[in-house]
């Protein structure tokens, strides 16, 4: 007998409606992870050679203490 | 079938997670009817239920991203839908005001009937609308669940947040109240939901 229930049909308007909506928001949300992405991807290329450089530099400077130190000695 | 297959389900709720519009389709052609219906006679207001539907879905877009990996939609789709309506409800305060008299699913003076609306007219289905229409809510909710929608007891006892065996009292409640009402409007007895409460 629940079979004899009817089926309700949602307003076909407002369901396009809605579904456009919803794409949209789906696309804003795409948009925003794939600039999120981009951005770490190109901070992981960055940053790695900026503490490489960093890091040289204070091995340049230790070493040149030491020289200095040792031939001062 | 009414269920989405479990794997393809898996599949759809990865792909709705990575923002893919094609996976939102196809879950929303599978469930925008169902939960329309089911909205539709938990609230008894056509008007209420197109609102609860749209915002139903543009909350599951709001959070497909942040979905896990093994969400069962259907479950988790009637649970937002649910609870919008109690929300509203609450905001309202409308479910005491309520009465049965007082359904709205179908607008007055339609031009000319379509096929639609002559088996929305049927003796039977109009009987048990009346019927499922005149339960307290809790009850409502259950029967729409379990024998309209077809969840299984356990799933909707998840939507409505109880436990399996409360959900099945419910259904069995439900059931008794429909016969009752079915019988005192002379329609004899009503809905065979063995199956599913058992």
């Amino acid at each position: 007998m629940i079979e004899s229930l009817p089926i309700l049909q949602p307003n076909a308007d407002r369901r396009a409606r809605t579904m456009t909506r919803c794409h949209e928001r789906l696309e804003r949300r795409r948009r925003k992870q794939a600039r999120l992405e981009q951005r770490n991807a190109r901070g992981l290329g960055f940053e790695p050679v900026v503490v490489a450089g960093l890091c040289v530099l204070h091995l340049i400077a230790v070493a040149s203490d030491i020289i200095r130190i040792r031939g001062m000695s | 079938m009414r269920e989405v297959e479990r794997e393809s389900e898996l599949e759809l709720v990865a792909r709705v997670r990575a923002g893919e519009a094609a996976a939102f389709d196809a879950i929303h052609a599978e469930y925008n009817g169902r939960l329309f219906n089911f909205l539709a006679r938990l609230s008894r207001r056509r008007e209420v239920a197109e609102d609860l539907l749209d915002e139903t879905w543009l909350r599951f877009v709001d959070r497909a991203h942040t979905l896990k990996p093994d969400t069962r939609l259907g479950p988790f789709l009637f649970t937002v839908a649910r609870n919008l309506y109690f929300s509203y409800c609450r905001s309202r305060q409308l479910e005491d005001a309520q009465t049965s008299d007082s359904i709205g699913l179908w607008p007055l003076g339609t031009p000319s009937p379509s096929p639609f609306d002559s088996t929305v007219a049927s003796e039977t289905g109009r009987r048990l609308d009346e019927a499922i229409a005149a339960l307290p809510a809790m009850y409502r909710e259950a029967i729409l669940l379990v024998a309209f929608e077809g969840l299984k007891p356990i799933d909707a006892a998840l939507v409505c947040g109880i436990t399996p065996e409360a959900m099945r009292q419910r259904i069995s409640r439900a059931r008794a109240l429909i016969d009752k009402h079915l019988q005192e409007a002379g329609a004899g007895p009503a809905v065979s939901l063995k199956a599913v409460t058992t």
